[in-house]
């Protein structure tokens, strides 16, 4: 071995930064690859073995991430429409005069770019941690078609969509001093280019953006979106170009961000009733 | 059994070599003036990040905040999912005025570190703060987040306070005068000399970067959009993202699905080609390019930016050297200044001068070793001429002997053609004293070789470890 590069450094030293840097390093490379070699049956042996001990070090230091930016394909955008009511008046016409409607992100209300960014992540992060709720007698198919397990992981990312829109409610009752606040999803879809060449449309044309409804999820979807009924073995590859048309099923969107892809882990495919927003008197339009 | 013998000694001297490229790759010295560089960038970025958080504090910290302490604890502690170790103490902070103090002193800490003030202490700081707060913003979070706290990481235990900060400043300050500074003054503000923590930050980046564009790209080849080329119309055709409208280029599909291409194929094999010397300019190239395009027309300003900034890591110290007119070792300079090993040797020579202890900056580290060298040339010069003159009065006592010598034989063969010698003469016993070790021919063969023999082993660049003969 020929001499040390850096007189300072004694072989000792160097042999324990080596081991360092390498431990480091797997807890780089482990969150990634764990991310990517997740499948319809978790997670790789392999790669859970590589994470498993690096783990706790990874999410402390922020590395557990998927850097899957634009990936697998770019998608629609989701924004949250909110409805804000005063209520102080009892009778109907004098709440719909009260309802006020924003639209969340929007370059109107949020600057800097970047706090409109922020924004525009929340709405992301609600959407992505979406799961319907489940119908009250699913309990009673708690056998070899429906695990426990899978029940209670169901419950469970119920439960953390549901406490997600809890804050988000209150934090706007709080701020916009309101007795009443509701939150809608909604999908911006993208023209497709031959259209959109032929016969530019603006981006943020009315019909361009689909509710999101919230509805229970019925007993046959619960049942046919079990891990051995999934469709094997690479769903995404088999995604459509988004053609501007309402999507009718949550494999066909795609991710856009890192905290989507990270959030969308732990849901699960299911079919979701859209519609398409009626104009708003406001807020559509985000600049 | 020969073969066998040879593969072992080929395993064994490829192990060494491998070592060998470890450590020089690693523990190999390193100016720091590319994380100078990148502190400043990475603190100006974190300062106006917790800026414009302070702009709308309540709604993202807090008690009422869109994703409130609560909600943010569920999230990560288990109760939600799977517990992680993303621990943040900003969930049990509910006082508006407690959050206020708190987001105050990380503005402080992060302008501190950009500027290069106390930075042995604000870097580490800077990271805990950054830490804490992405533990709590869950939600709200996006690749801004990411790269601005890899940064920070790697900088927070590497000396890049050491130029262009507050630091320089009060060690130039300080330090003037003094030979000898205590070893907590010298760890506080550091010295611009190359050092092994610049280069292992250094290396962890550049790999972190490459680890980034790798799943990156590879993520992206798992979707269809980005192998048919219509994936950067779907970014560009995104209205929430869009600051600038390119949506003409619908109109020339062959341009933007050939961006597409070319943006996939870059991010994928990233990790390679931003090595070798010939093609790390071209993949730097398209990285500026590439997020400078999401920076203009995607409205990430700070995102692409940041992204540039973490890219210059490639950039060797030793270019921002010659920019700031210290001068740098030739052989080093034309290795494209930028080479990832580039500096290695120039730091090597720097540090094996005992000179760069007592100077406070490389710069006049040089000026002393070169002083040094010349005090010990004109040292071996004296040595030189001394000996010289030593070998000059031997040569006239060996030439006045020959002298002799030839006097006596002139005789003796006189002595001889006359039949006059005769055996005990006095000329014979004067011959045998003067012709011992010389022999009757007139070579001087013997005493060149003697001289020779005495200049061997004299190093004229190192007077004093010389050979006697």
């Amino acid at each position: 071995m020929s001499p040390p590069t850096s007189p300072r450094i004694s072989r000792r030293l160097r042999i324990v930064l080596s081991l360092l840097i390498l431990a480091h390093l797997s807890a780089v490379i482990a969150p990634p690859l764990a991310f990517q070699s997740r499948g319809p049956r978790g997670l790789s042996p392999s790669v859970s073995l590589l994470l498993s001990p690096l783990a706790a070090y990874g999410q402390f230091l922020y590395l557990d991430r998927g850097y899957a930016f634009f990936a697998p394909d770019p998608g629609p955008s989701h924004l949250m429409r909110v409805e804000i009511s005063s209520g102080e008046n009892d009778s109907a016409e004098a709440n719909d005069a009260n309802v006020e409607t924003r639209l969340y992100p929007s370059l109107d209300d949020q600057w800097p770019r970047l706090l409109y960014h922020r924004h525009f992540m929340l709405a992301e992060f609600l959407n992505d941690a979406y799961q319907p709720a489940l119908p009250g007698e699913a309990a009673k198919l708690v056998g070899s078609d429906l695990p426990i397990e899978e029940l209670k992981a169901w419950r469970m990312g119920r439960q953390r969509y549901e406490m997600i829109a809890d804050s988000m409610i209150r934090h706007l009752q709080k701020k916009f001093d309101a007795q009443d606040v509701k939150i809608d999803r909604l999908e911006h879809m993208i023209p497709d280019f031959v259209p959109y060449a032929n016969e530019p449309t603006p981006l943020n044309d009315p019909p361009t953006y689909v509710l999101l409804e919230d509805i229970p999820i019925t007993l046959d979807t619960l049942l046919g979106v079990l891990p051995q009924d999934l469709p094997q073995p690479e769903p995404r590859e088999t995604v459509p170009a988004p053609s501007g048309e309402p999507i009718r099923d949550r494999s066909e969107t795609s991710e856009t961000t890192d905290e989507r892809e990270r959030d969308s882990e732990t849901t699960v495919p299911i079919d979701r009733q859209r519609a398409v927003v009626p104009p708003v008197s406001e807020g559509v339009s985000p600049q | 059994m020969t073969s066998n013998t040879s593969l072992q000694q080929r395993l064994k001297n490829s192990a060494s070599e491998f070592l060998d490229s470890w450590d020089e790759f690693w523990f190999a010295a390193r100016h720091v003036e590319t994380l100078a560089v990148l502190r400043i960038i990475t603190g100006a970025m974190l300062l106006y990040s917790h800026v414009v958080l302070a702009t709308n504090l309540e709604s993202f910290l807090g008690v009422d905040a869109w994703i409130n302490n609560d909600a943010s604890r569920a999230l990560h502690d288990g109760t939600l999912g799977e517990p992680t170790a993303a621990w943040s103490y900003l969930w049990n902070v509910d006082s508006p005025a407690m959050i206020g103090v708190h987001h105050f002193v990380t503005i402080l800490v992060s302008a501190s570190f950009m500027v290069g003030f106390l930075t042995r202490i604000t870097g580490p700081l800077a990271l805990w703060f950054q830490l804490m707060l992405i533990h709590r913003l869950l939600g709200s979070l996006f690749g801004l987040d990411q790269i601005v706290t890899y940064c920070a990481m790697y900088l927070a235990f590497a000396p890049c306070g050491a130029v262009f900060s507050v630091d320089a400043w009060l060690r130039r300050r300080f330090s003037a005068g003094s030979e000898s500074t205590s070893k907590k003054f010298k760890w506080l503000f550091p010295s611009d000399a190359p050092s092994v923590s610049a280069n292992v930050a250094t290396r962890l980046l550049q790999i972190h970067l490459c680890v980034i564009y790798l799943f990156g790209g590879l993520a992206k080849a798992r979707g269809q959009l980005w192998w048919d080329g219509t994936a950067m119309w779907y970014a560009i055709g995104n209205y929430e993202y869009q600051s600038l409208d390119v949506t003409f280029l619908a109109a020339y599909p062959r341009f933007f699905t050939a961006l597409t291409h070319v943006t996939l194929f870059w991010e994928v094999f990233y990790c390679a080609l931003v090595w070798p010397r010939w093609t790390r300019p071209i993949t730097l190239a398209i990285a500026v390019a590439v997020h400078g395009g999401i920076a203009l027309g995607l409205g990430m300003a700070t995102f692409g930016l940041m992204m540039i900034a973490a890219n210059g890591i490639f950039v060797s110290p030793l270019l921002i050297r010659r920019w700031r007119r210290i001068e740098v070792p030739e052989p080093n300079v034309a290795m494209a200044g930028m080479g990832p090993t580039s500096d290695a040797s120039t730091a090597s020579v720097i540090i094996a001068s005992p000179s760069d202890k007592a100077s406070p900056s490389t710069a006049s580290a040089s000026e002393a070793e070169i002083a040094k060298r010349l005090a010990d040339l004109e040292k071996g010069e004296e040595a030189f001429r001394k000996r010289y003159h030593k070998l000059k009065r031997r040569e006239a006592k060996v030439e006045e002997r020959n002298d002799r010598i030839k006097a006596t034989k002139a005789k003796i063969r006189a002595k001889l053609e006359d039949g006059t010698l005769v055996r005990g003469d006095k000329l014979l016993d004067q011959s045998g004293i003067e012709l011992s070790g010389i022999g009757l021919n007139d070579s001087h063969d013997d005493l060149e070789t003697h001289i020779d023999d005495s200049l061997s082993g004299y190093d004229l660049l190192n007077p004093t470890e010389r050979k006697d003969s």
